[in-house]
């Protein structure tokens, strides 16, 4: 009986969270910045890798909205020291730890349904030949870089078959990071300005009439910027890894094994950005101690 | 007994809020909570849900530790706080959406009559609502969870004369039909007189009178007549008529 009610709780939590912000793109301004990018992508009449990844990175990067919805009503009630959001939570007949794992619950079906929608995308707009017998070939280029080029068997509608080979692209990030140099300092450099460009952000967003708070802003910000750079990151390898595997849903049936970690990896790492962001909201909406 | 406190203090760094409060409140009763500004109403109403930590006494609302409220206990407690707390992107319709599977005394149609009779906009977010409107979507939904004690913090702040009637209406109705016991704060006097039927006086974060208002109004009288040789009736009709 009491599980029950338990268990309606959390349910409640997430289809509240799912429903009013995540899903509702009244909400969630990354469901109306997708749309325009798929719609001008498509009249375009191509959709690349990098433009998916970049509407991967705005869904994922949306969980940050969801902690400037907190924050908006963050007239700190000097008595209650929490913001009235969390006293009115803390009023319903719920604890803090069925709110925080119904947010991350609901957060990860956001995550997990986003990512799928936009890896078909991206499999669909790729266009890549069905290729059977697929190999990796990898080679160094005279300038040293590394080439990795596929070779494989495509079927044309009538089963004739032909040889398919093409050179891979490399990561997102790493290219990007290689046309300017791609040397150690200038990756350092790199991550310290985006860093600090992120943190900036956030103290500016956050705490822009208090002066006094700004190291204080600096310091809790960080997490958020590392969670940030881990994605971009992240999603730069999964998008890399998805063209490596040879991307297309009948391929990835092919070679379930080496998909499966990948997704199972995806999966995991984005359950762990989330854990990790989730907490810092809820330890400044107090839900959670600090 | 519904809210039982007892020497309860709560002293904020250096400024002692609460000094040895001690009150009841039993089942069915209305009663309110009067004091100038910082005097530790809201910092009472807070220990009593559990918000805030105390130095001393004990405090237990419907028989359990505030400090320790679980999820049954909340469901037949409201509170509606001084300062809103409803999610700014959601419709007061998402948050009864919320409220209907968390609180088993849910009345689905004492919300669409409140929602009627005080005009309240459905489909508008939070954010979007004037700071009126957002009191009376908080209060409509706090009374319609049917709780069986309404905690309220300066309830009437931001509504108008016809609003501040209907809610002292809606209040008395539930406190005389579902005999729902209410504690709440305010500083104006005439709100609290209209409903409780007694009064509690708090100052310097002491309780400096604690009476029903029968008894209260009474005294009063005999003051004024002992004084002034004049009813405090006579004297408010007399003001009035001048």
């Amino acid at each position: 009986m009491n599980r029950g009610r338990t268990l309606k709780r959390y349910i409640s939590l997430t289809i509240f969270f799912l429903r009013t912000f995540l899903f509702n793109p009244l909400n969630n301004p990354v469901f109306l910045i997708v749309a325009i990018l798929v719609v001008f992508f498509y009249v375009e009449g191509s959709l690349d890798k990098y433009q998916i990844a970049l509407m991967l990175y705005l869904s994922v990067i949306s969980h940050c909205f969801v902690g400037n919805m907190f924050r908006r009503s963050k007239d700190i009630d000097e008595n209650a020291l929490c913001a009235p959001i969390t006293r009115h939570f803390q009023a319903m007949p719920v604890s803090g730890r069925e709110v925080y794992f119904s947010y991350l619950l609901s957060s990860i079906i956001y995550a997990v349904f986003i990512c799928t929608a936009l890896v078909l995308l991206l499999a669909h707009f790729m266009k890549l030949p069905d290729l059977q017998h697929i190999e990796f070939h990898k080679s160094v280029a005279p300038d040293g870089d590394t080439i990795t080029t596929v070779t494989g068997i495509a079927f044309s509608r009538r089963f004739v078959p032909r040889f398919v080979s093409f050179v891979l692209e490399k990561s997102i990030l790493f290219d990007l990071i290689s046309k300017v140099g791609g040397a150690p300092l200038l990756i350092t450099l790199y991550f310290v300005l985006a860093f600090v460009y992120i943190s900036i952000f956030q103290v500016l967003r956050e705490f822009k009439d208090t002066k006094r708070k700004f190291l204080s802003a600096l310091f809790h910000s960080f997490p958020f910027g590392v969670f940030l750079l881990l994605a971009l990151i992240f999603l730069s390898e999964v998008m890399l890894s998805q063209q490596e595997v040879g991307i297309g849903i009948r391929f990835i049936l092919q070679h379930v094994d080496i998909t499966v970690i990948f997704l199972v990896v995806t999966v995991f790492a984005t359950c762990v950005s989330i854990v990790i962001m989730s907490k810092t909201i809820l330890r400044k909406l107090k839900v959670l101690p600090s | 007994m519904d809210i039982e406190v007892s020497n309860l203090s709560k002293t904020y760094i250096t400024v002692k809020a609460l000094r040895s409060v001690s009150l009841s409140v039993d089942r069915g009763e209305s009663v309110g909570l009067v004091g100038a500004n910082g005097a530790g109403k809201t910092t009472l109403l807070h220990i009593l849900m559990g918000f805030l930590p105390f130095d001393e006494g004990s405090v237990k609302i419907l028989d359990k530790p505030s400090a320790r409220l679980d999820a049954a206990t909340k469901e037949r407690i409201g509170f509606v706080a001084e300062e809103t707390g409803l999610l700014p992107w959601a419709t007061l319709m998402d948050m009864a959406e919320l409220y209907k599977n968390l609180y088993p005394t849910w009345d689905e149609d004492m919300l669409d009559r409140f929602i009627d009779e005080w005009d309240i906009v459905t489909d508008k977010r939070m954010r979007s609502m004037s700071k009126g409107q957002k009191r009376l979507a908080e209060l409509a939904l706090c009374f319609s969870c049917n709780p069986e004690i309404l905690v309220l913090d300066e309830p009437f702040v931001g509504l108008d004369a016809v609003m501040r009637f209907s809610v002292l209406s809606a209040m008395k109705t539930l406190n005389a039909q579902q005999r729902t016991t209410i504690f709440y704060s305010s500083h104006i006097l005439s709100d609290i007189e209209k409903i409780a039927k007694r009064v509690i006086f708090i100052r310097g974060g002491k309780i400096s009178l604690d009476e029903q208002i029968a008894s209260l109004k009474s005294s009063v009288e005999e003051t004024f007549i002992q004084n002034y040789g004049i009813s405090a009736d006579g004297l408010i009709d007399a003001g009035g008529s001048r």
